[in-house]
């Protein structure tokens, strides 16, 4: 059976509400790496420039609220079309388009998400350090120690230009 | 030889990306225009520009018509009008089985639409995405399939090659030096995009397996009729039920109307699209119905058969599982569905392909100008000239294509060519012309942005022009598209002007910015890598030169060691920014 349709008026709504959806998954997935929420913690509020954020003790909570969120922007396409291949495909292309609305707000208007790193920040930036970022969990050997920590390689490799190279 | 697997497959991405990403432009470009093959056609052929049928468009009404047009018929089909396509398509056959020509029509009117002198999109800009319009022993698909298999090759060690995959996930610096920020795009555009990547190349390849195996059919049917053999019919369903004339008249004819409500309560509500009347008149006449696949993802073969006097079922073909699996890759990769949202992401991602493989050759370009290219200046200027015509060039020669359809009067002719040949050559004309013109304007000491901002400048006079020639020529001028509900030529005219305006945001930032690479190298002066203030661990880190300081001068991506065939890998090369007379500084 071939449902029918919602209204367009309804089918765009429900499109809107999913790309919102992914925008915050991604935005809240965003943060959780140390290079985005600096960029956004260290933007100004308004015309006063606010004070640099903390970033929260954990990002476990933020990074699945982030991916909860992203897989309920499936429900208002799979409301949207009734049809669930379409539902799947959109969903797969619509997440794409999200990712790259967040890439783009953080380039050129990170303020944006300021409001939303204020809600999560455990407070002012002090000198602590910041929790381990990493979209998996599972950054590489550095995992689980904090940012500032010196990386432990063999003097001979950190001598060695190539390897110095790598980093960026 | 390579030092570790993520330089191997460096290696690979690089020398991959930079022999068939020519080809792979091509194809995302024609693939991602294919997306919107219909409203092409609706703005290159003006004669169809006609209203869309009404719901209440009746078979019967038709099968009157058709019998006025073809009167000889012993058996016609019909594609109906859907969505995006207002006529429908008819042929017909006379019992000698001498066939029509498969021409438009204008199902409600019941008439012919005039031929068009052209081959649009779905002629022309359709075949070209998958064929390249090199007929010659199938060798454009073969090369479509090479360059796709390349494809898949590229975005596989792609991810390997990009190990700061998660945490570079958003990362865009669009201030940062152009090598950064091109690499920083080219990550984007290849990972946020990659399952479309993927599963487009993939489905892609699918569709032309019997093409590239087509052995495959003949094994498992013993026989060496191929794909014309039974294959043909128990995979697709193509002539799954027959039967004889019976060289009696009819004695009745029941409603195809009747017929085609039947076949959708059937099919759960989805109404045939095809619909084929077989031995008209005699008392064996047969119809076949195919099932609709405007709703749904895959392709259907699904088709019921039934006695054309009364009516009733006389056998039915459904889809075997594997071939609907097969058949659902190829509805992702045709998309032949009506779903607008959808086809707007398909045309977006697709594009987002062209940007991939765009900055993959701009930082390139980037890599090997600030590394003293120790490449042959011949060989560089090889990829130059393929690089700018490939990207920028394609698109002119495209627009072009558009701008000579509105300009060719109808009946052209020249040189014995016809208006559709004469719009085909002025594609390849102007395509060639703009290798030309890389090739020329370098050879006479042209700097690369200059040459890629004068190409850009003809796009953008192009892409404005396109849109007043069509409201000019036709009289369809957007606000009466839009009035008159043509919103395949109003969404042409509007992508048309779009381009224009982008273009021109471009070719004047080029013009706007100095080139950076050339006096960056020499005024460096620091030989070694400095560690930059907060050392991040190096494990795990891209290996491609990244940063903004002089390492990323003798960056390992290009692995010029590869090309020369030096012994010395190019990681272990010491990054000594040595200012060199054979450094292509710009003046």
């Amino acid at each position: 059976m071939t449902p029918a349709a919602p209204p367009a008026l309804v089918a765009g709504l429900l499109l809107a509400t999913a790309l919102g959806l992914a925008y915050a998954g991604f935005a809240l997935l965003a943060l959780t790496l140390d290079r985005n929420w600096k960029a956004v913690a260290a933007t100004a509020s308004g015309p006063a420039r606010g004070p640099a954020l903390a970033p929260p003790p954990s990002w476990t909570d933020v990074r699945a609220s982030g991916y909860l969120l992203l897989a309920l922007a499936f429900m208002p396409l799979l409301a949207r079309d009734a049809v669930a291949s379409f539902a799947i495909v959109s969903w797969v292309l619509w997440l794409g388009v999200a990712a790259a609305l967040v890439a783009f707000t953080l380039a050129w208007r990170p303020h944006w998400l300021r409001p939303l790193a204020s809600a999560l920040a455990s407070g002012p930036a002090e000198d602590r350090p910041p929790a381990r970022d990493g979209l998996c969990g599972g950054s590489p050997p550095s995992g689980g120690s904090p940012r500032r920590v010196p990386p432990k390689r063999p003097p001979a490799l950190a001598r060695d230009p190539s390897h110095v190279r790598q980093e960026s | 030889m390579k030092e570790t697997f993520r330089l191997s497959m460096l290696w690979l991405h690089t020398w991959a990306g930079v022999v068939l990403g020519s080809v792979l432009f091509a194809i995302f470009w024609m693939g991602s225009l294919s997306v919107f093959d219909h409203e092409i056609d609706r703005w290159m052929m003006p004669e169809t520009r006609i209203a869309e049928p009404p719901v209440g468009f009746s078979l019967d009404t038709f099968a009157g018509r058709a019998a006025e047009i073809a009167p000889e018929a012993s058996e016609w089909s019909l594609s109906l009008p859907r969505e995006r396509v207002p006529y429908g398509y008819f042929s017909a056959r006379d019992t000698s089985g001498t066939s029509t020509h498969r021409f438009r029509i204008d199902v409600t009117a019941g008439e012919a639409i005039p031929e068009s002198e052209t081959l649009a999109g779905t002629g022309f800009i359709y075949p070209f995405h998958y064929m390249l319009h090199l007929q010659w022993m199938n060798l454009g698909m073969w090369i479509v399939g090479m360059a796709a298999m390349a494809m898949l090759l590229l975005l596989i060690s792609g991810v390997v090659v990009h190990a700061r995959l998660f945490k570079d996930f958003f990362t865009l610096r669009p201030t940062k030096k152009l090598a950064r920020s091109t690499l920083d795009a080219h990550n984007l555009s290849g990972v946020l995009v990659l399952p479309f990547h993927v599963l487009i190349t993939f489905s892609g390849l699918v569709i032309f397996a019997f093409v590239y195996l087509p052995q495959a059919p003949d094994l498992v049917y013993g026989d060496s009729e191929g794909l014309s053999g039974q294959f043909r019919v128990d995979a697709f369903g193509f002539g799954h039920y027959e039967r004889e004339r019976m060289g009696v008249p009819a004695r009745a004819a029941a409603s195809l109307d009747a017929m085609a409500a039947w076949a959708t309560s059937e099919w759960g509500g989805t109404a045939p699209d095809d619909v084929r009347v077989y031995h008209l008149g005699d008392a064996g006449g047969y119809v076949m119905m195919r099932r609709g696949d405007q709703k749904q993802v895959g392709f259907d073969r699904d088709a019921i058969y039934l006695d054309a006097a009364t009516g009733a079922e006389l056998d039915r073909f459904e889809t075997a599982p594997v071939m609907r699996a097969q058949q659902f890759l190829l509805g992702l990769h045709l998309i032949q569905f009506d779903h607008w949202a959808l086809r707007w992401l398909y045309f977006l991602a697709g594009l987002s392909g062209c940007v991939l493989i765009g900055t993959g050759f701009v930082y390139w370009f980037e890599k090997r100008r600030s590394k003293h290219a120790e490449m042959s200046q011949t060989g560089l200027r090889v990829v130059e000239v393929l690089t700018i015509g490939s990207v920028t060039g394609i698109m002119v020669a495209t627009v072009a294509f558009f701008v000579a359809n509105r300009l060719l009067p109808s009946g052209a002719d020249f040189a014995g060519l016809d208006r559709a040949t004469l719009e085909t050559r002025a594609f390849w004309l102007v395509w060639v012309g703009t290798f030309a013109h890389v090739g020329l304007r370098r050879w006479r000491g042209a700097e690369m942005r200059a040459v890629w901002r004068e190409q850009t400048w003809a796009l953008a006079a192009l892409s404005a022009v396109a849109p007043v020639l069509n409201g000019v020529t036709t009289g369809m001028h957007p606000l009466r598209a839009a009035g008159e509900g043509q919103w395949a030529v109003l969404g042409m005219d509007a992508l048309l002007l779009a381009t224009a305006a982008l273009a021109v945001v471009v070719a004047r930032r080029l013009g706007r910015e100095a080139p950076e690479a050339a006096p960056a190298v020499p005024k460096r002066p620091s030989a070694l890598p400095k560690p930059r203030p907060a050392a991040r661990p190096a494990t795990g880190s891209m290996p491609l030169p990244s940063g903004d300081g002089a390492p990323e001068a003798t960056g390992v991506l290009g692995g010029d060691g590869a090309v020369t065939g030096d012994e010395t890998p190019a990681v272990a090369r010491p990054p000594v920014a040595r200012p060199s007379p054979e450094d292509r500084a710009e003046p």
